[in-house]
């Protein structure tokens, strides 16, 4: 617990954007995207399919397939930043300080390489360590996250139920004790009860150890579990941020709104309202506000200028140009 | 663990009581060999060793041949001493159809063997470039040579390496069978051409496979990128791979028959050649029989491949769980 006190945040993001250059055009996945995870807490980056979720984490990760590049931004972790280390300086920090848990473990895992030696060789891909030594490290942990260590150990991913897959694919994720775990709609492939058991660990394990987790996630109650503070994200720009409960109980911008309402658990008298039509696929460099279309309030200057994501006091921020004027811009770095 | 051992062993003893109406079938077809032939077999064989055709003699050499009777009847007769070992005798050179292949197998083995060899030398690197550099010089040209592999015919290609390698370079020998460096020439005319395949599919393969979310997971867990090529996905990319082997096996034993032609190599495949120009039907049929065993064999061996490759296969895809 002591952890928690470090106030520098674990990982900032600053103007980060990435582009996909496909045959058929420019697709603008993330357009400038600025946040900060706090140390040893949780961050949700929650919204819809296509919002430039996934490829912000694969971002960070330096990890975009090609035709994909990131073309402006910093990404600082301790200082450094990642858009300026070398392939090798990042393969070496990929599972041992920053690590990623997939949404489908069943496709995540080698089909024919026992989970074991797929820990081992994790492991032995950072640390000179012995068989030996690497199966006792795995079998702890596979053992701390509530599985037979021993069974596991010596399975195929086949051989596993759903929710064992994904605890071990945890185990494997958080094997070198990484700083910063990115959970990918880590829940998406589970049925409730599974969804429950695996937040709960994840929960379990920024409790106990020093582990800053950005939480990816449509899934607006996963999110509210978890998470210490929440961005939501819409057209590859953060619309809101802060903290959980501010966001969900008092939402500012109206994305963040109508998804609330879209939510059985969120919305009012338990009608439901879903947000009328789909999310862009954006491709075409744009101008104004992405999510005017679908929304109820927009006017003349939401087509002109892409909002800023502005401070609005109480470690809050939005970016829409119907709120009342914001005290500062977040750029001025006070948060 | 002891009833994984008794499972195999129970899928080995069904396997191979399956192969019990296919070596039947074999057998018939092998048969049937010497009745669609043209030619009475008992008029070859006089006139090989210089009898008068009397009608008598006819008799007497059909009668000793077992070709009198009716056709089941010559079949059992036939099958009957097969099954004792006994092949026949040769029409040309009236020794025992079983030691004339035996005596010869060994040459042919030695080349297959060889051949195989330089396939995995030459369609493993070549595949594996590929797909790491696709779209890059190293693929095309790659895939270039793959294409020259599989389009030149290997009469053609073993000429062309004899007359470069062996008489204006003297390097290696012509022809004949000895040394290692007899082997290299032969060798090398078998596995290009059979090497375009398998670098094509081993291209197609890992690049499928280098896309699939496993190898992006194991990246994003930093696992060295010589385990993610060599264990990830090539393990993966194999299984298709193994399954064609089994399937062009005629290709491997077809190019032995053709490049043992071309390099005087004095394998089964020469020895077949030679028979069928002497319509030495025992031979032939002996030939034939050796061929589809080997090759039912071989494919057992793959489907036996499969479930080393694939733990769902060997483990019966149950959930324990």
């Amino acid at each position: 617990m002591q952890c928690k006190e470090k106030l520098s945040p674990a990982l900032i993001v600053k103007n980060l954007s990435t582009r996909f250059y496909t045959r058929s055009g420019t697709i603008y996945a993330v357009n400038g995207v600025n946040f900060e995870l706090p140390r040893n807490r949780c961050l949700a980056l929650i919204g819809e399919s296509g919002a430039g979720k996934s490829v912000t984490a694969l971002s960070i990760l330096r990890m975009i397939p090609k035709p994909g590049r990131i073309v402006s931004g910093e990404i600082r972790m301790n200082g450094d930043d990642l858009l300026a280390k070398s392939g090798s300086q990042m393969r070496k920090l990929r599972g041992e300080e920053l690590s990623i848990l997939f949404q489908d473990p069943l496709a995540a895992l080698n089909p024919v390489i026992t989970i074991g030696n797929q820990i081992r060789e994790t492991i032995q891909s950072h640390r000179r360590a012995s068989k030996s030594m690497a199966e006792e490290m795995a079998l702890v942990k596979l053992d701390a996250l509530k599985l037979p260590a021993k069974r596991v150990y010596n399975s195929f991913p086949f051989q596993l139920s759903g929710g064992m897959r994904q605890r071990a694919a945890l185990a494997l994720a958080l094997i070198l004790h990484p700083q910063i775990l990115i959970a990918d709609e880590p829940t998406s492939f589970l049925d409730v009860t599974l969804q429950g058991q695996i937040l709960a660990l994840l929960k379990n394990e920024l409790d106990r150890c020093c582990l800053s987790l950005l939480f990816i996630t449509h899934d607006l109650a996963a999110a509210a579990t978890v998470a210490d503070r929440v961005a939501v994200m819409y057209g590859g720009i953060i619309v809101e941020e802060g903290s959980m409960r501010d966001v969900f109980g008092h939402p500012f911008h109206p994305y963040t709104r109508a998804l609330l309402r879209s939510h059985p658990a969120f919305c009012r008298n338990g009608r439901l309202e879903p947000v009328p039509g789909s999310a862009p696929l954006i491709t075409e460099s744009f101008s104004g506000c992405p999510f005017r279309q679908r929304c109820s309030e927009a006017e003349t200057i939401c087509a002109e200028d892409v909002p800023p994501l502005a401070d609005r006091g109480g470690g809050r921020f939005a970016a829409c140009h119907k709120l009342p004027e914001p005290a500062k811009q977040i750029m001025d770095g006070s948060c | 663990m002891w009833y994984r051992g008794a499972f195999l062993s129970y899928y080995l003893l069904k396997r191979f009581a399956t192969l019990i109406p296919v070596m039947i079938g074999v057998s018939i077809i092998t048969f049937l060999l010497v009745e669609l032939a043209p030619g009475d077999p008992a008029e070859i064989i006089l006139a090989k060793r210089d009898i008068e055709l009397t009608p008598q003699a006819l008799e007497e050499a059909r009668r000793l041949m077992g070709l009198d009777g009716p056709l089941y009847e010559r079949y059992l007769h036939w099958l009957r001493r097969l099954l004792s070992g006994d092949l026949g005798v040769s029409y040309s050179s009236g020794e025992p159809v079983a030691r004339e292949i035996l005596s010869r197998l060994p040459a042919t083995l030695e080349l297959a063997a060889g051949g195989l060899l330089a396939m995995l030398l030459i369609a493993f690197p070549l595949g594996i470039a590929a797909a790491l550099y696709n779209r890059t010089f190293i693929d095309h040209f790659s895939r270039f040579t793959a294409l020259i592999g599989a389009s030149v015919p290997s009469f053609y290609l073993g000429l062309l390496l004899i007359s470069m390698l062996a008489v204006h370079l003297d390097w290696l020998p012509v022809m004949g069978r000895g040394t290692i460096r007899h082997l290299l020439l032969p060798s090398l005319t078998l596995g290009f051409g059979l090497a375009a395949t398998y670098a094509r599919l081993l291209r197609a393969g890992l690049l499928e496979v280098l896309q699939l979310e496993y190898v992006r997971a194991a990246r994003a867990r930093g696992v060295r990128e010589t385990l993610v090529i060599g264990r990830h996905a090539l393990k993966n990319a194999l299984i298709p791979l193994v399954t064609v082997f089994g399937l062009s096996l005629g290709n491997l034993l077809g190019g032995t028959m053709v490049v043992e032609q071309v390099f005087a190599w004095p394998g089964v495949g020469r020895l077949a050649v030679q028979a069928i120009f002497n319509r030495d039907i025992p031979i032939l049929q002996g030939y034939a029989l050796l061929m589809a065993v080997i090759y039912v064999l071989v494919n057992l061996a793959v489907d036996l491949s499969y479930r080393y490759l694939d733990p769902r296969i060997r483990l019966g895809g149950k959930e324990v769980g």
